[in-house]
């Protein structure tokens, strides 16, 4: 009795125990349950925001020539085929392009995919036709995607829905890691039976049997270690993913989840971006072999990695397409074709993401004025920008090669001479090109807009504004003459003209056409430092600037950023307006969260910004910037100013056209001296890159109080245009010189025929 | 030698000067041709040379520019943008009409017409000082062409009366009469 008793409570005990494990069990299930839909149901990923280009419109008259649409096109990852039957083709001649575009949901309007011709002579585009031949006057290309910005595990990924993915891919993907998909319910028996059987023959872990289900729930919700427990979890929470979605949701998350690389941090997940980071071509575009490869890459992403294990790669792919073919999911014409392809992998180089890190740069900063770091990297959210891949392209390619030039002229004099640049649109403010540094991929120091370097001479204009506002004119004779300035520190200022000269009396407009320091000191002393600072907070100068005097000649460090924003407004008419590097963000379906539109506020009048805009084009016509026009066709009418700092430590450039506005920046790290001016190193990158671009002359609209009169340039006294010498110079009404030259009063009284007065002149 | 009669004669210094300049010319030797010139002619050439010369040099250092500054109005990407734009305004979507008139804008930055109708949109969303800069920024533009500046400075009136700022809105008025 006594045995059976305690056999009772044995049992009596083990059943506590079985039903406290099966309350431990279910209340386990309960949980894992509740914590699998819970996850798949609310946000799955934290996806990064994506970063675009600005997108290139296309109308008749547009300025672009075959090379720059080529540019695009490749940044696009357009494939260039003979025949442009499919979106994401095109074919390019040097008088026209077809192109099937891919369209693109803009938050204005729905771009749809097109076959289009387009038409061009030179540089600028003459027609659009569509498929049918119907005329188009304007069309968008989709942007370029040029980065996104990352949560902190890195973790990169373009959602895709499981429609986006072709039907071939489905195929590979399931024939080569889980045939059985579709009719397991998350676990495969047969799968588990045959990678044991595999590992005890190996006598080691060699071969999972593991289903796809399986594995999102690895690498959705567990970790990736492979431990028994892990395993053990596995298997329910797989069948209780089955229970709960369908095989579509099951795939489409899978397609989305599954790590496929590795660039540097930045982790590669999914098969939308997979197809982006190998091919540069979206997923529906693909082809077999292309598929092939990325339903082989699951296995290992790195073991198989296509650009450093090309072979091995090739291999698996290979293997892929024979289960294909073994299946009977493509013919043997299908088969060779596609395993005697070659990988087709892209160039990391020739990718756009990482390609502008200057560029995005600038957009972070903008955009964490608005949104936390959290919206950004996890939201999904879609940034358009300003940027013109084309442009950056080209700037990128004349700072480099000025660079390099410039050391194979001057030798260890500037090894490791460094740059930046920035271009704009002077109209419209827009950032449409950022360079950091001579690496323009290197992720480092943006010097275009964390240095803060002495600006030189690009400070002149202005002093030169201030004065013209205070009623100088164009001819106002300065005084050039060597003077000293006690410091209150007990130092003494001496200023130096660049070639150690000084003239007597300069006129205005030659003074700062020509740079002369002293001229310059002079005048600035006399406005006072106060109303120069005015002026230049007025052009857009926004940090604390101190009252030196050697602000007047550049003393003052500032990045150039701040530098374009200031000559912005000297090009736009004394409108000072915001740099924009974004136009507008919205969701991840495209609505518009916030915009970043076109302001601007007038802060120097028509008049004066004017007669500034005037000397600002004869420096490059016939000042220090005179070396544009070496290059630069006369048509083209430009303006700018060169800046060289102190002991030639920096050497700048400012200048612009009527559709790029463009600031270059040369110096050394360690801020040693050079043997470069503003002329000789800036001045050149920027006509390099101004040579290439497809450039409008800037045109300076004459305000109805303005007037061109021919001036004697010795004498700043009216003249005519027949007189020898003579000028046409700007002049407010009512502030113009009155008296006037000898010739110019005969030509006035037409007292002398022109013949006396060529010979009189002759002899004079 | 009505000419020579008339100044150079009752000035010596002048007289000199030709007689000078006429002699070098005859004493430069120049190449034998088939046709042999005179040194009248040589002369001639000479001083439409120098004349040529000259005129070269006075030419304007900066190009001057043109009085009134034209508009490629007949561009038809800017007709059908503008027409998507005016759909947009009569839908009262003013933001949309925004976005739509700065792909104008990027397309034709020189065309006042743009800016004309950029700051309608910024009045109408009561933002009255850009509104008012935005025009102003037109008004930069539109040189000589009269018919544009009248509609930009009423538009500043405009403005500026609903700004509440009547002198100002007067003085826009005023500005608008001249054209």
């Amino acid at each position: 009795m006594k045995y059976l008793y305690a056999q009772f409570q044995s049992l009596k005990f083990a059943t506590k125990l079985f039903l406290i494990f099966l309350l431990l069990l279910s209340l386990g299930l309960i949980y894992t349950d509740h914590h699998i839909r819970q996850q798949f149901e609310g946000k799955r990923w934290a996806v990064p925001a994506k970063v675009y280009a600005r997108p290139l419109e296309l109308y008749v008259g547009s300025p672009i020539s075959s090379n720059d649409l080529k540019v695009e096109l490749t940044r696009l990852g357009y494939q260039f085929t003979p025949e442009v039957v499919k979106p994401g083709q095109a074919n390019i001649s040097k008088t026209r392009t077809i192109i099937y575009t891919r369209g693109f949901k803009f938050t204005d309007s729905l771009e749809t995919a097109q076959r289009l011709t387009i038409h061009y002579t030179g540089t600028q585009l003459t027609k659009i036709t569509k498929g049918g031949g119907k005329d188009l006057s304007l069309i968008r290309l989709e942007p370029v995607l040029i980065g996104g910005i990352y949560p902190l595990n890195n973790e990169d990924r373009e959602l895709i829905q499981l429609n986006e993915a072709p039907e071939a891919f489905i195929q590979a993907l399931i024939a080569i890691e889980d045939r059985g998909f579709y009719e397991h319910n998350g676990i495969s028996l047969r799968g588990i039976s045959r990678a044991m059987l595999a590992n005890l023959k190996a006598g080691r872990f060699i071969q999972g049997g593991s289903t796809l289900t399986q594995q999102l729930i690895k690498n959705f919700y567990l970790t990736s270690d492979r431990t028994l427990a892990r395993k053990l979890l596995e298997i329910p929470m797989a069948l209780l993913l089955e229970s709960h979605y369908s095989k579509a949701d099951i795939l489409e998350a899978y397609l989305n989840e599954v790590y496929l690389g590795q660039e540097g941090a930045r982790a590669i997940h999914g098969f939308g971006l997979a197809a982006q980071y190998y091919f540069a071509q979206p997923l529906s575009e693909l082809k077999l072999p292309h598929l092939a490869l990325l339903a082989g890459l699951v296995k290992g992403p790195s073991y198989y990695d296509p650009r450093r294990q090309p072979e091995r790669a090739k291999k698996r792919r290979n293997l892929v397409l024979k289960v294909l073919f073994e299946q009977e999911a493509i013919d043997i014409f299908q088969y060779d074709s596609a395993r005697l392809a070659p990988l087709d992998v892209v160039e990391q180089t020739s990718l756009s993401k990482g390609a502008y890190p200057a560029y995005l740069d600038l957009v972070r900063r903008q955009l964490r004025q608005d949104y936390p770091d959290e919206a950004l990297n996890s939201e999904g959210l879609r940034i358009f920008t300003n940027l013109n891949p084309i442009a950056q392209n080209k700037a990128e390619t004349a700072l480099t090669k000025t660079i390099s030039s410039l050391e194979n002229t001057h030798g260890k004099s500037i090894k490791g001479l460094q740059g930046s640049m920035i271009v704009t649109d002077p109209q419209t403010g827009e950032v449409i090109a950022v360079i950091g540094g001579r690496q323009t991929r290197y992720r480092g120091f943006n010097r275009a807009l964390d240095t803060q370097r002495p600006i030189g001479s690009l400070v002149k204009p202005a002093v030169y504004l201030t004065a013209i506002e205070q009623g100088y004119n164009l001819v106002t004779e300065l005084d050039d003459s060597p003077f000293e300035l006690d410091m209150p520190n007990g130092t003494t200022w001496q200023p130096e003209n660049f070639d150690l000269k000084s003239r007597d009396y300069v006129q205005l407009h030659q003074a700062l056409a020509h740079s002369y320091n002293l001229s310059t000191a002079r005048l600035g002393m006399s406005l006072g430092l106060d109303n120069v600072i005015d002026t230049l907070k007025r052009l857009g100068v926004e940090r604390p600037l101190a009252p030196y005097p050697s602000l007047l000649l550049g003393a003052q460090g500032l990045s150039p950023l701040e530098v374009a924003r200031m000559y912005q407004t000297m090009a736009s008419n004394g409108f000072q307006m915001p740099l924009r590097a974004i136009r507008r963000v919205t969701d991840s379906s495209g609505d518009e969260l916030s915009r970043y539109p076109f302001e601007l506020e007038q802060t120097i009048d028509n008049n004066s910004i004017h007669l500034l805009q005037y000397i600002l084009q004869e420096t490059t016509r016939a000042g220090t910037a005179r070396s544009i026009y070496y290059s630069l066709p006369e048509d083209i009418n430009v303006a700018g100013k060169t800046g060289t700092s102190d002991l030639q430590r920096d050497s700048w450039f400012a200048g612009f056209a009527g559709n790029r506005l463009a600031v270059v920046w040369l110096g050394q790290d360690n801020n040693m001296p050079m043997p470069i001016t503003g002329s000789s190193g800036a001045l050149r990158a920027w006509t390099n890159y101004m040579v290439n671009e497809t450039l409008e002359p800037f045109i300076a609209a004459t305000p109805e109080d303005i007037e061109y009169l021919w001036i004697d340039q010795q004498t700043g006294m009216l003249s005519d245009k027949g007189c020898f010498g003579a000028q046409q110079l700007p002049f407010l009404s009512g502030n113009s010189p009155t008296e006037r030259s000898k010739c110019g009063i005969r030509k006035r009284n037409d007292a002398l025929p022109t013949v006396d007065r060529w010979i009189e002149r002759l002899f004079e | 030698m009505t000419l020579l009669n008339t100044y150079y004669w009752h000035q010596p210094r002048r007289l000199t000067c030709l007689v000078l300049i006429l002699f070098i010319s005859a004493c430069v030797s120049t190449p034998q041709s088939p046709n042999d010139v005179s040194s009248a002619e040589i002369a001639k050439a000479k001083l439409i040379a120098g004349l040529a010369k000259q005129a070269q040099i006075n030419k304007p250092i900066v190009p001057v520019s043109p009085t009134a500054i034209e508009v490629d109005l007949q561009n038809d990407a800017v007709t059908a943008l503008l027409d998507s734009a005016k759909t947009a305004l009569l839908q009262g979507d003013l933001k949309a009409a925004q976005t739509i008139l700065q792909r104008v804008q990027r397309i034709a930055p020189r065309d006042p017409n743009v800016y004309y109708k950029l700051a309608s949109t910024h009045l109408d969303l009561k933002d009255y000082k850009l509104a008012e800069h935005v025009a102003l920024k037109g008004v930069s533009l539109a040189q000589g062409q009269d018919f544009q500046l009248r509609k930009l400075w009423l538009m500043i009136a405009d403005i500026r009366l609903q700004s509440g700022d009547i002198i100002a809105a007067e003085k826009a008025e005023h500005t608008a009469s001249r054209y």
